[in-house]
């Protein structure tokens, strides 16, 4: 499939995983504890299933869409600048920039809807900290990108330990759960600009998907092949860096997703990153789907009427596959 | 556990509370004056504040209960670190855990702790004290409630609660009083599904400068009758402490209900 693959291909096979996409949302979007029929949205006669549909499910149907697919397109970016198979958005620190500010908007009793602003703000802060960082004579080594990525990554979340010690029981539970990860009643704007840079940083990732293969070779491969590693590193860790900011800022930290859905692929469909890119995104907004689903019916029923946090779950469904797949 | 705790205390030193609402029971059982160290979240009755401080919710201070040499530590069976109570136990100090859970858990424990104190004819007053009032406040259940505890995630009080034991005297129908766990996490379209009539918010406590952050939260939901109807109410979760104080916290929800 890749040694044929031309520019006709490549568009025909993008826009049916994004037709796909679209159906997908629809149906699970509809799905859930209770059901909700796409007849009754429209003929008016029932509040509560307009309610139910616009202020709870397809707000986070789509979020887990846009988030699942900024996680997993910037796990395959960051594994290939990295050159390193356990790479994961989180590795890079921004994540932690991002925690750090929705933890101290907490803290300071700051409103709800400020909470995703000074997270963003915090993980802008913490990408352009790191970049100066770890910039080498005008480059972006993978190692130096790495160390600087964990340290920073660990200050944080010291700092993130130092607030919640200070902090009522109260603040001290709802930073645990901001650290869990929720796809839980955001507003629609929200999702919006998580939207928007999801689709932004996977318009530029995607542009970058050719040289991303020469570079996964070695920086001085792929110097001999004619392309500037240093331009196009920095390109992909910003592009990368920001998606995975904003989903953060908005959505917490949600682990497994951007790990095992970019290997997944790439035994399923190969290495190709101009391939792997585009399905990755798709892959991932389908497995937070498919999970948020089942984190918010599984235990909804009279005997619980609770939710599972989505990180249990992706890691549940997530880990065993992984293995089924490797061992097959 | 039982035979161990329904020996009487030695009763020389002074005694600590590891919970507000024990500190209140202790105080209603005319005993506040043995206390030589609370938490800091023991601000009840106002005599309480001035007493030295040796845990905070869950974390509790070893080194200070041991300079203390109390005889007695009284700490509740929910949220007590495990680890913190062998350690003092270990050190040969006298450590009881009493439930709290839910109101029959609180009255046997009430009196529990007033026969440990060799005061046990207290312990009956106070708990029957708390039964009358109660008795006063008895309502029909016919409005379902939505009891919040925490907005985001939204958390909510489920069933084997002392909140829903309350709510169901006062005549309240805990919509999520069906859950197996004490404090369910309700998702949005649960709270919606369930069309509370009353939505009762206990996350602020005293303070009110968060409520229209909440309040416009709730509202998007139009559909719910608790929001059509502008029922949406703050109370101060400290209200409902498993004490004598449990009354105020029920007249109040009663208050709620009513109109």
């Amino acid at each position: 499939m890749n040694k044929s693959l031309n520019f006709q291909r490549w568009l025909f096979m993008n826009l049916l995983l994004l037709l796909g996409l679209g159906v997908i949302v629809s149906i699970f979007s509809f799905l859930g504890n209770p059901l909700v029929s796409p007849l009754s949205l429209f003929s008016g006669d029932n509040p509560i299933a307009g309610d139910l549909y616009f202020h709870a499910r397809l707000p986070r149907t789509l979020l887990a869409v846009f988030v699942g697919a900024a996680l997993s397109s910037s796990g395959v970016a960051f594994q290939s600048l990295l050159r390193n198979p356990l790479a994961d958005p989180y590795i890079l620190g921004v994540s932690g920039g991002a925690a750090l500010g929705g933890v101290l908007a907490l803290a300071l009793n700051l409103p709800f809807s400020l909470i995703s602003v000074l997270a963003f703000g915090f993980a802008l802060g913490s990408l352009f900290l790191i970049y100066f960082v770890a910039k080498v004579e005008g480059r972006l080594p993978a190692h130096s990108l790495l160390l600087t990525g964990v340290i920073f990554n660990a200050f944080a979340f010291a700092l993130i330990l130092l607030i919640n010690s200070l902090v009522t029981l109260g603040e001290a539970h709802q930073i645990l759960f901001l650290l869990m990860g929720s796809l839980e009643a955001r507003p629609m704007a929200e999702v919006f600009w998580v939207g928007l840079f999801t689709f932004l940083g996977l318009a530029i990732l995607v542009f970058q998907s050719s040289r991303m293969n020469v570079i996964s070779l070695g920086d001085e491969t792929a110097a001999q092949l004619g392309v500037t590693p240093a331009t196009h590193r920095k390109i992909i860790f910003f592009a990368a860096s920001v998606m995975v900011g904003a989903s953060v800022a908005v959505a917490g930290l949600i682990g497994f997703v951007g790990l095992v859905v970019p290997h997944v692929c790439r035994m399923i469909f190969g290495p190709d990153h101009r391939v792997l890119m585009p399905l990755s995104a798709l892959g991932g907004g389908l497995f937070l789907v498919l999970c948020d689903f089942l984190a918010r019916t599984l235990v909804s029923g009279a005997g619980f009427q609770t939710q599972l946090p989505i990180g249990v779950v992706t890691a549940l469904i997530g880990a065993p596959f992984f293995v089924w797949l490797m061992k097959k | 556990m039982e035979d161990k705790s329904a020996d009487k205390a030695e009763l020389k030193g002074g005694i600590i509370s590891l919970k507000p609402n024990i500190t209140e029971i202790l105080f209603s059982l005319g005993m506040g004056d043995r206390l030589v160290g609370v938490t800091t979240y023991c601000d009840y009755p106002p005599e309480a504040g001035g007493i030295d401080k040796v845990a905070d919710y869950v974390r509790v201070d070893v080194e200070k209960i041991l300079v203390k040499q109390p005889s007695l530590v009284i700490g509740s069976e929910e949220n007590s670190t495990k680890g913190d109570v062998e350690f003092l136990k270990e050190r040969g100090i006298d450590v009881r855990l009493y439930p709290f859970g839910q109101l029959d858990d609180t009255y046997r424990s009430i009196e529990r702790i007033a026969f440990l104190l060799g005061i046990p004819e207290r312990g009956q007053r106070l708990v029957l004290d708390i039964r009358k009032e109660l008795d006063f406040l008895a309502g029909d259940p016919q409005k379902t409630v939505l009891l919040v505890v925490g907005i985001k995630p939204l958390v909510v009080v489920g069933g084997h609660n002392l909140l829903d034991d309350l709510l169901k005297i006062v005549g309240g129908k805990n919509v999520a009083g069906s859950s197996k766990l004490r404090y369910p996490t309700f998702g949005t379209e649960q709270l919606i599904a369930a069309q509370p009539d009353v939505i009762v918010d206990l996350t602020m406590g005293s303070e009110t400068k968060g409520r229209t952050a909440s309040l416009s939260w709730y509202r998007q939901f139009t559909s719910v009758p608790a929001v059509r109807n502008n029922r949406i109410y703050f109370l101060d979760v400290a209200d409902f402490r498993a004490s004598k104080r449990l009354i105020v916290g029920a007249k109040k929800l009663a208050e709620v209900l009513k109109w």
